[in-house]
């Protein structure tokens, strides 16, 4: 009972009334208790800030998951935006049917493939059927083949004479019909109106009542001999419904015009047939005008649909398969050629702007469908020859990728590895845009990829270098981003470009900025250290601290085991393995910062920095301060040398003159001498 | 005894009485809405922008409205006293606009007079109520109907291009008044849809031919002044 841990109450039948008791229980004393109650404390705390730490740590992963979210958002506004103009333009074309045109009807109607025309169909017959169960002895609303309904809603109908309110009412308009039907009151369920009657579109006229008494909002409806009168809940539903009555009016009129025409043009055949028997194809098929297949005569009103549907591919193919069957010898001389030819170029326009919108960034662009999406309009666009603009809007395209890509890295953490971070970005998604450009463009579009690439590139690194290279960095931490990037661009070589001088190039003056403010750092702390040296040897105090030390050295190329007195002293003086250190530092990171055409800065400084010491040693005549001065004369100096002809394969020659003016014997090889000295030193 | 008896029968005799009494002024109770004043239907008709809209909203409210917006169909109601007896009017101001000209048998049926309205201005309005009439006697199927030429405009004298001559001679040759009115300046407004009311009163009380014929020729006279002025 007495060891409180993290199972006990991690059980999930945990029941703290019952642990109390029994701990109560098993308890002698309020002392005993005193100390399980800070054992639980102490556990709550522990509790409470490991749950912080996992929060924190979770709480990266929370964000992005929450942006990635809204981003999702976003994308599921768009689409649902997307759908609903998709359902108006499906409604303009269902109002479209229902505007009397019976040619277009008969003829989707007949069309299986027009798979629009059969939904707007079934969700017309859908209403219609939810209506007749809604209202009780309702007439059979689809024996008319393309009723439609216009409008409905609640009436109060109104006495003609007396003006006294007489019942509810629910009213449909059908675009041949209205349907009274009076509200039942005392009736729950699907049937909520009972069916009174209805007088077709062509009897009735409606009239707007100005001046009723004191009826306001009231239209009257004209059936002879009947006069019927309904009062609306407000002016607008009042005009709603003169409206929608002026429409069915219209759309009848239409109807019966049209049917008229239609009747009149089934007469005119039949006698045109009669005196000229060419026009009639089937008997006599006439070789001078071939008869257009249906799919070629309606070929524009296809492409419409096929654009508003967006399937670009599909539209292309129709577009070109038309064109090529039209300038076959067989439509040649057809006189609807040139019409037909013509607007297909218009819609070959059409669709042009439609995928230039789509490929354009600045339009709505959504970077989530990623390079892909943008495919299949260069494809189309290439095949137009519009090769040129496709491949600026690609490119405009991936550059906003990869600006998003970028963005997207979190500033955290240490400078490098973010640096690294971005650069693998960035050149992953310039390698996805290579591998996407060379599928999609012709080679000789690939000198428009390596001029953005670099562009890109060269954006990238004036934003990186202000990040890198601040004042005050240390050159440990520049190498360190520098040569990830560096080995990311090697990388990218593999892909066939390569980067590297455009990306050394953007290096240069910052790095060589670096390395002069560096070498004035170093000048100035010397300056101060030198003058403010005891000349005494330094006490690392315990042994440990002199590993530490001697490691440190090793690494840098200095053994000095030998200097080391009374254990945890060190026979040289502070300014001295400052010196040291920093020197051999510079060296060391500058020859893998610089590039062969900076050399001559890196030479300078080392240069600048050996001799600034060397004459700063020649005024002191204290015995250890010479004794110091030949450490650096005699094994600092040809450690630089060596380690710089081991690195780039050639004597540094400003050192070289340096180390001969003050006497230092540079025989090779240098090795085996470096540890002469050092013990000739000791003894 | 006998007195009880009596009592009793003149007790009955007065609830009877009171009942009766009751009856009588149930029965004039319920009259009472029953001479509601009879209602007169009165359609406008003529071509676009001759004024019908004016005329009737200077009968209903006394006021003359410049702005001009195409009427479909406007309906109103007014209560006017005629020879002492107050009579319902209801005007249906229909559309001139040939694109209704297919709807209008509908509103026609449901007329019982017609105030056929032209400008003087505008010999296609006045050649138009040629039609306009044709329609109506086609659709109403009475030559008798309760019918008004009425040449509007009559402020715009200056402007004059349908002579009085010609709108005369064809109210004479349909038996029709004419009158000629101003919307603007109400200039025998009153007159026009008075003298059709009258027509449709009398038609409905059976009087117009036979039993009232010495208040026919006044009135033609009284038309006739009013072209004059």
């Amino acid at each position: 009972m007495s060891d409180i841990n993290m199972e006990k109450f991690a059980v999930p039948e945990f029941n703290p009334e019952r642990f109390v008791k029994e701990l109560a229980k098993s308890c002698v004393g309020g002392e005993e208790l005193h100390q399980q109650k800070e054992k639980i404390q102490t556990l709550a705390e522990e509790t409470a800030s490991a749950l912080k730490k996992n929060v924190y740590e979770n709480y990266m992963q929370f964000i992005e998951t929450a942006t990635e979210i809204s981003h999702l958002e976003a994308e599921m506004y768009k689409l649902s935006h997307l759908l609903s103009e998709q359902r108006t333009v499906l409604t303009t074309l269902s109002h479209a049917s229902i505007l009397g045109n019976e040619n277009t009807i008969s003829r989707e109607s007949l069309d299986n493939h027009d798979v629009e025309a059969e939904k707007a169909e079934e969700q017309r017959r859908n209403k219609l059927i939810i209506i007749s169960e809604k209202v009780e002895g309702c007439m059979n609303l689809l024996d008319v083949p393309d009723r439609v309904l216009l409008h409905e809603g609640d009436l109060l109908e109104i006495d003609a004479d007396e003006n006294t309110a007489l019942q509810r009412m629910h009213v449909y308009l059908f675009n041949d019909c209205l349907m009274l039907t009076s509200w039942i009151s005392n009736r729950r369920g699907a049937t909520r109106y009972q069916f009174q009657c209805s007088y077709p579109i062509s009897s009735l006229a409606a009239v707007n009542v100005h001046d009723l008494g004191n009826v306001k909002q009231a239209f009257k409806v004209l059936v002879f001999p009947d006069t019927r009168v309904f009062q609306c809940n407000s002016l607008t539903i009042k005009k709603d419904w003169l409206d929608k009555f002026e429409l069915a009016k219209k759309m009848h009129i239409e109807k019966e015009n049209s049917k008229q025409k239609k009747k009149e043009s089934l007469d005119k055949p039949k006698s045109e047939s009669l005196d000229s028997p060419s026009l009639s194809v089937e008997k006599l098929p006439s070789p001078q005008i071939p008869v257009l297949p249906e799919w070629l005569a309606d070929v524009t009103e296809e492409l419409d649909v096929l654009i508003v549907e967006r399937h670009f591919q599909k539209t292309y193919d129709l577009m070109v398969s038309a064109q090529k069957s039209l300038n076959t010898e067989e439509f040649k001389n057809h006189p609807q050629r040139a019409d037909i030819l013509k607007r297909i170029e218009q819609k070959q326009k059409v669709l042009i702007e439609i995928l230039l919108k789509e490929l354009d960034v600045t339009h709505n662009w959504s970077p989530r469908g990623g390079l892909r999406s943008s495919r299949h309009p260069v494809i189309i666009l290439n095949k137009f020859n519009m090769t040129s603009q496709a491949c600026e809007l690609f490119l405009a395209i991936c550059s906003h990728t990869v600006k998003v890509h970028v963005k997207g890295v979190q500033l955290e953490g240490s400078i490098n590895s973010y640096v690294k971070q971005v650069g693998e970005v960035f050149f992953c998604s310039l390698s996805d845009a290579l591998t996407e450009f060379i599928t999609l463009f012709p080679k000789n579009k690939i000198s428009a990829f390596i001029v953005w690439a670099s562009m890109q590139l060269r954006i990238l690194m004036s934003q990186l270098i202000k990040q890198i290279f601040t004042p005050q960095c240390a050159l440990e931490s520049v190498l360190e981003c520098v040569s990830s990037l560096r080995e990311q661009c090697l990388l990218f070589c593999e892909f066939g470009l390569d980067l590297r001088f455009q990306m050394d190039s953007c290096l240069r003056s910052p790095i060589i900025k670096a390395l002069k403010e560096y070498k004035e750092k170093v000048l100035d702390c010397m300056k101060t250290k030198v003058s403010d040296d005891k000349w005494t040897p330094i006490n690392m105090h315990t042994k440990a601290g002199v590993n530490k030390f001697l490691l440190q050295m090793e690494n840098l190329g200095l053994i000095l085991a030998k200097y080391i007195i009374n254990e945890t002293w060190v026979d040289l003086s502070s300014s001295t393995v400052w010196f040291a250190q920093s020197v051999i530092t510079v060296q060391k990171i500058g020859l893998k910062l610089v590039t062969k055409d900076m050399m001559d800065v890196l030479d300078e400084s080392i240069h600048a920095i050996f001799k600034s010491r060397l004459m700063l040693s020649i005024g002191n005549d204290s015995s250890y301060a010479q004794k110091n001065f030949k450490f650096i004369l005699d094994t600092v100096m040809p450690l630089m040398l060596r380690c710089y002809k081991e690195e780039v394969g050639y004597d540094n020659e400003k050192l070289v003159t340096l180390a001969k003016k003050f006497g230092v014997n540079i025989a090779p090889p240098k090795k085996s001498n470096i540890t002469k000295y050092t013990s000739n030193e000791y003894l | 005894m006998f007195s009880a008896l009596t009592y009793q029968l003149s007790t009955t005799f007065l609830e009877e009485q009171k009942k009766c009494e009751g009856l009588v002024a149930a029965a004039n109770m319920s009259k009472k809405p029953a001479t509601q004043p009879t209602l007169h239907k009165v359609i406008m008709v003529g071509s676009g922008g001759v004024g019908k809209s004016a005329l009737t909203l200077q009968f209903m409210y006394d006021e003359f409205v410049e702005d001009y917006e195409p009427t479909k169909a406007d309906s109103y109601r007014k209560k006017v006293v005629l020879d002492g007896e107050e009579v319902q009017i209801d005007i249906l101001d229909t559309a001139g606009q040939e694109d209704y000209a297919a709807i209008r048998d509908n509103y026609f049926r449901s007329g019982e007079g017609f105030l056929c309205v032209f400008s003087i201005t505008e010999p296609e309005s006045f050649d138009a109520t040629q039609e306009f009439r044709e329609q109506i006697l086609r659709v109403k199927n009475d030559e008798n109907i309760p019918f008004l030429l009425v040449g509007n405009k009559s402020d715009l004298a200056d402007k004059r291009r349908v002579p009085l001559d010609a709108c005369r001679e064809r109210a004479q040759h349909w038996q029709v008044p004419y009158v000629e009115t101003s919307a603007k300046t109400r200039d025998n407004v009153d007159k026009a849809f008075l003298t059709l009311i009258r027509q449709m009163s009398w038609l409905k009380q059976g009087l117009a031919a036979a039993e009232e014929p010495p208040d026919q020729p006044s009135r033609r006279c009284a038309v006739r002044c009013c072209t004059i002025c």
